[in-house]
């Protein structure tokens, strides 16, 4: 008997208190907990392995000194996070400016020319991405950056079956149900209500917004 | 001077009105609802009296933000060009789009990947508006911005005490 876990919000399935093995059940089983696919469960091993590099700790430099390049896209978005910054300590007007910038440099932004198959194989690509820099982060013990890696992984791993459900069934699959997106994570949710709680970042469903 | 003062949540105020019974100078009782932030003395009695915990108490001035190595930021940043990237391809896609859900497809992918991104540029050393980065940021902005947008980066620049 076998236990498997749902990789985005933790759930367990036992073999031995369902009475149906995990592998027979259908493609479109989903998690009853946060409606995560089949594909997003894990078998969990018996004996968990522990992380052995965490020796060679290096001491924490100084922070970023040079700028580094930045695209108009993301001048506004790094913008637009710091409003977010500036609306958690309630400075409304502070927010409001860097708003004004954000949407300046979007505009300035050009777009890429570009199929959905493209950026599928991006999403796919982030996800190694995403798993490089979460040894790093976690060789340096940088708990913020561990923390949204983890978020972004679920999020995009979200995407990944998304874009394929997408690809599979076209509009008919979105055609009679709504879709929504978590505001703090960027998990997204398919079907008509979503879970009480982010299943991702665990925020209270106020902050899924319904995409129109 | 105060080391922080009063402020209200209007979403989780429900008037119980007891924060005016304990205020001291006064400062909770105003006609737009919040606090008014020049007569508080910071002393917290609203926010330990308030029966909805509507009240908090926000710092006059935020710790600087953690420092973040070199290494961590690169990786964080590789996954936020190619997230940008995305985000650029998928306005081109939506602007040859036509039907409405294929449009609120494409934008729900654009919205998940912009709050990531977020979220990424803000671990990767852009927390605080008061941190030395947006400062040195906000600064390096000014050499190509047009005229109105120049104003609003000295607002800002003016506004935000920089703390580390």
């Amino acid at each position: 008997m076998k236990k498997y876990r749902c990789t985005l919000c933790g759930y367990i399935y036992d073999e031995e208190i369902e009475k149906v093995k995990f592998e027979d059940l259908p493609e479109d089983w989903i998690c009853p907990l946060c409606g995560a696919p089949k594909a997003l469960f894990e078998l969990i091993e018996e004996k968990d392995v522990s992380i052995s590099n965490i020796d060679d700790r290096e001491v924490v430099s100084e922070s970023v000194d040079e700028l580094r390049t930045l695209t108009n896209l993301e001048l506004s978005l790094i913008c637009s996070n710091l409003a977010r910054g500036c609306e958690k300590q309630y400075l409304e007007e502070e927010k409001q400016l860097f708003l004004e910038l954000s949407q300046y440099y979007e505009k300035r932004s050009q777009n890429l020319e570009g199929t959905l198959s493209d950026v599928k194989e991006m999403n796919i690509k982030d996800l190694d991405y995403l798993n490089q820099a979460m040894n790093i982060a976690s060789k340096f013990q940088d708990r913020g950056a561990k923390r949204i890696l983890t978020w972004a992984t679920k999020s995009s791993n979200i995407m990944k079956i998304i874009l394929d459900n997408y690809e599979k069934k076209g509009i008919e699959y979105l055609k009679h149900t709504k879709i929504w997106v978590c505001d703090i994570c960027g998990f997204v949710f398919v079907g008509d209500v979503p879970p009480e709680v982010c299943p991702v970042c665990k925020v209270p469903n106020f902050k899924i917004l319904e995409v129109k | 001077m105060n080391k922080e003062h009063a402020y209200r949540n209007l979403k989780l105020c429900t008037k119980d009105c007891l924060c005016l019974f304990v205020c001291p100078v006064g400062a909770t009782d105003t006609e737009n609802g919040q606090i008014d932030f020049e007569k508080c003395i910071g002393c917290g009695a609203c926010a330990r009296a308030c029966p909805s915990h509507a009240i908090t108490m926000i710092p006059n001035e935020m710790p600087p933000q953690q420092k973040k190595n070199n290494q961590v930021v690169n990786s964080l940043f590789l996954i936020v060009d190619s997230k940008i990237k995305q985000i650029q391809k998928l306005n081109y896609i939506l602007e040859q789009a036509d039907g409405e859900v294929e449009k609120k497809f494409l934008k729900t992918l654009i919205h998940s990947n912009k709050v990531m991104i977020e979220d990424l540029v803000r671990e990767a050393g852009y927390m605080l508006p008061q941190s030395k980065n947006t400062y040195k940021l906000l600064k390096m902005l000014l050499n190509d911005v047009d005229e109105a947008h120049r104003k609003t980066i000295e607002k800002l620049l003016e506004k935000i005490k920089v703390n580390d």
